[in-house]
Order: C-alpha cells, then structure tokens, then sequence
C-alpha cells in the first residue's frame, strides 16, 4: 500500500566542488525543488562509502542520490571515475539481493547546472513517490 | 592424497629438527570423519599429528596476523587458494616473506559438506569415507553409497584455475598433479544458481535473499575465516560510529552487513569458498561473491586476485569506463 501525500526523504551526497555548488546555485537562484532532500556536503563523489549509503537507506531515507562532477572534471582529476566503478558493483549488488535499484541514483552535476540539480531531485522525487516508503531496506526500530 | 600427509611429516620433521622453523602451521584431523582442523608443530613428536586431506579446507595465513607468531618463523601448508591470499597479504606487507617456509600442495579440491549431505540419510558422524580413484565411498550402517567427485567438491573448486601455489614462490610443493575429476566444468555451470536468481524478478530475489539472510546470526564466522579479509579494525568491530548493534531480528541489519562485507570483498576474493563452508547457516555467501566477480570481470576484464600482477579493478578507475548512469554527457 501506497499512502496518500507519501514525502520521500531524499539523501543526496554532493560533491563540495561541483554538485554542492550546482545546489547552492539553485537556492541563490531561488529555484524552487523539493524540500524533502537532505544534502551532505563530501569532499569528492568517491568519499562516498557504501557504509554511508546503506547507513542512510536503514536509517530512514527512501533514495540516495550520490552529485559528482562531470567525468573530466574532477577537482581531483580521477575521483569520479573511482566513484563510477564502484557505485556501478554497487548497484549491481543491491539489485541482485533484490532491493530497488532505482532509489540509489548517480548523477553528474557541474557548479553551474542549477537547472539540472532542479529537475534531478524533481524527477528522483516523482520516482519515489511511486516507489513508496523504502521499507525494505529500513531498519524497523527507526520509528520513521 | 595420503602420500602428501608422508611427504609433509617428513618435510615438517626436518624443518623443527633443523631449527629452521620454530612451527608448522598444517593440519590434523578433527574429532569427525569428515573434518580436518588447524593444527601447530612445534615440536618432533607433533609430526605425527600432521595430515593434508580433502577436508582440509580452512587457509591458515590469517594465524600469521595473530601476535603469538609475530617475529616467530613459520612454516606453512598452502593449497592455490590459501596461496592467492598470502599473496595478497604479502604485496600488502601484512606480513614478511623472510619469516616463513611455504610448502605448497598439489590440490585437488576439498568436498563440500553441505553437498555430501544431500547424498546419504545416515548424519556425516555415522559414516565412513573412503577416497576411491574417481569416486568417494560413503558407508554407514544404513547404507553404502558412491558418488561421483563433481557432485561433492566444493564449487570453488570445480572453477578453480589455480590450485597449485607457483613454484617460484614456495619453498617446496609436495604431492603429484593431477584433478579428482575429469570433467571440465564452467564456472557459470558451477554456480548456476546465480543465473537462476538473475532470471527472478526483483520481487522474488528479495523474497529469496530475506529467506538466506534473516538466518545470519551475525555469529561473523565468515569475516573471519576469509583470508583476504584482514583490516586490523574491522568496521564492524568500531565503536564509534558503531554501525551494527546486536539485534539480529532487523532484516536491514542483516542487509548491511552482507552488503558491505561482500563488497568489500570484491575485487580481492581468491575464490576458497570458506566463507559460506563456515556458515552455520549455510547461507549461500558464494553466490554473492561470484556475482561481484563476474560483474567486474564483465565490464573490467578478468582478473584473478592473489595470481595477476596487475592492479585490482577497484584500485583504479579510467576515463573511458563504462558509464552507466549517464550515458548523455553534458
Ligand atoms: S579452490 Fe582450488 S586450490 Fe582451493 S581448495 Fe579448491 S581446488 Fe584446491
Ligand atoms: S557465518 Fe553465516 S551466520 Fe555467521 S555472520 Fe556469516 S552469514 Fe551470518
Ligand atoms: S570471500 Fe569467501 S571465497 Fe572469497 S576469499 Fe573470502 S572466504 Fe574465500
């Protein structure tokens, strides 16, 4: 069952020198997006651990969205690429013990994509919302 | 195989005679028919005590990370499998060449329990086993049967492509080559299972990895026996963050773990199948490694952790890798 006016809580890892700034550019410019993502602010995409990911899944989020630059453009030339090997075993993984793979998104944004944070978050929202509640990967005694 | 335990006692009498080694880490045999266990000589009258059997499954290089042998030297019984993870641990500087004797062994896999049980009704503690040239002989009071090897090795084993340490890098490697069976068997055919659950739909997947993994007890057996699984502080064991607590009656727990344990696993397995051999709960651990594998070697070539010179997939990344999340660019 699908509850009415179902919020999902996003978790959106963003990359400090692109897609941090990518969103920060959408709120200076007062796009307006969904207010149901919570953004954590890492160094570079391939800080992102799997331990964090899955930690944010139990602890209450319906999908993680993990923000890096452009491949090619990492801050620190490589990073992304590291990010792409691993998220893509990743998600092959979690598909395989049968969890959804569409609440966990990669997705590349620049510092001056304002517009394609927007409609990134917009779109993984209306995706969510028809997915419902992550229950399968929560952990019950979360109360959320 | 019994010439191999001769060969080892001698070898091994000569090592702790001569001083050479203050201990030979083998086996011997366990309390059951069909188990062999980790046993140290360190002493003449130890030899005797030293076996090598299909049954002796376990890789014994992590005993090198236990303080009690720090500085000591060590000689070491290694199949190709216990050889690829003292591989690993030696380019990692884990632990220092100079301080142990390798003797490898001409392996020709170890059976799999939970496959010899299928075959009989009597419990494995009633039964004799008898090691016949292209069959193994159960007998118990209720029955005697024999069985063809395929149907009782482990499927690591099947699969394997290296089951003899190099012989460059070890000391010395008893026992005479050879395959405890004839037949050539993929490693998709192996672990088949993998494509049945490929061809589920996610419903059913989920439906199936909740079954095997709600029975976790987290007892982390797996953890431990894994040879190429050797963080001094685990993440698990952390206190702050502390990630897992001990209810295991949390599915998401379970997934966690498992998640985390067989990613990080990935790239460095060595394919020994002693993960899901010291289950108690037989979940099919191997299944999920497997799957990792063959994704990276789908999309980044093979590679065989602990044999190959070249980098592990995860230890580097490039630019025209795949990508699958977007394939429009900019
Ligand atoms: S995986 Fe290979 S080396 Fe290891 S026990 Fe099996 S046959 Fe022997
Ligand atoms: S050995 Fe089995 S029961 Fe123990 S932690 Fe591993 S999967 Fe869970
Ligand atoms: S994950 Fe399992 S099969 Fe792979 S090296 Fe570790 S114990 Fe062996």
């Amino acid at each position: 069952m699908i509850e009415q006016n179902f919020e999902p809580k996003i978790v959106a890892f963003c990359c400090n020198w692109c897609s941090y700034a990518g969103a920060d550019l959408a709120g200076t410019g007062r796009l307006k997006y969904p207010e149901n993502v919570r953004i954590i602010r890492v160094p570079c995409s391939s800080r992102v651990e799997v331990q964090m990911i899955m930690r944010a899944f139990q602890n209450g989020a319906d999908g993680v969205m993990v923000a890096g630059c452009h491949p090619g453009d990492c801050h620190y030339d490589t990073g992304n690429y590291h990010t792409r090997r691993r998220m893509m075993l990743l998600q092959s993984l979690t598909s395989f013990l049968g969890m959804d793979p569409d609440r966990f998104i990669v997705k590349w944004i620049s510092g001056n994509e304002a517009a394609k944070f927007k409609s990134t978050v917009e779109e993984f929202n209306e995706t969510l919302k028809k997915l419902g509640p992550a229950d399968k990967v929560r952990d019950q005694r979360c109360g959320i | 195989m019994r010439n191999i335990t001769n060969e080892l006692r001698e070898i091994a009498e000569d090592l702790l005679e001569s001083k050479k080694v203050d201990v030979v880490l083998g086996y011997a045999k366990g309390e059951q028919p069909y188990q062999s266990v980790p046993f140290a000589a360190k002493k003449k009258e130890d030899v005797e005590n030293l076996i090598f059997d299909i049954f002796s499954y376990s890789s014994l290089s992590k005993y090198l990370l236990d303080d009690m042998y720090r500085g000591k030297k060590v000689a070491l019984v290694l199949k190709g499998c216990d050889y690829r993870g003292l591989k690993i641990m030696l380019d990692e500087s884990r632990v220092d060449r100079d301080d142990l004797y390798l003797i490898g062994v001409e392996c020709r896999g170890v059976l799999e329990k939970s496959k010899l049980k299928k075959k009989i009704d009597a419990t494995l503690f009633e039964t004799t086993l008898d090691l016949k040239e292209d069959k193994l002989a159960i007998s118990s009071s209720k029955e005697n049967v024999e069985v063809p090897y395929e149907d009782v090795l482990s499927p690591y084993c099947l699969a394997c492509e290296f089951s003899t340490p190099h012989k460059e890098e070890v000391d010395i490697i008893l026992g005479e080559p050879g395959k405890m069976t004839n037949k050539e068997l993929t490693t998709d055919e192996c672990f088949a299972e993998i494509g049945q659950i490929e061809k589920m739909d996610e419903k059913q997947r989920f439906e199936y990895w909740k079954k095997q993994l709600n029975r976790c007890k987290r007892c982390y057996s797996c953890r431990n026996a894994c040879p190429v699984c050797t963080c001094r502080v685990c993440l698990f064991d952390r206190e702050n963050p502390s990630y897992l607590d001990s209810d295991t009656s949390q599915l998401a727990q379970h997934q966690f773990y498992h998640v985390i344990r067989a990613f990080h696993i990935s790239d460095r397995c060595v394919g020994c199948g002693q993960c899901s051999r010291v289950c108690p709960e037989n979940i099919p651990l191997h299944l999920l490694n497997q799957k990792l594998i063959k994704e990276l070697n789908k999309f980044y070539g093979s590679y065989l952790p602990g044999v190959d010179e070249q980098p592990a997939p995860l230890s580097f990344a490039k630019a025209d890798d795949p990508d699958p999340f977007e394939k429009e660019e900019k």
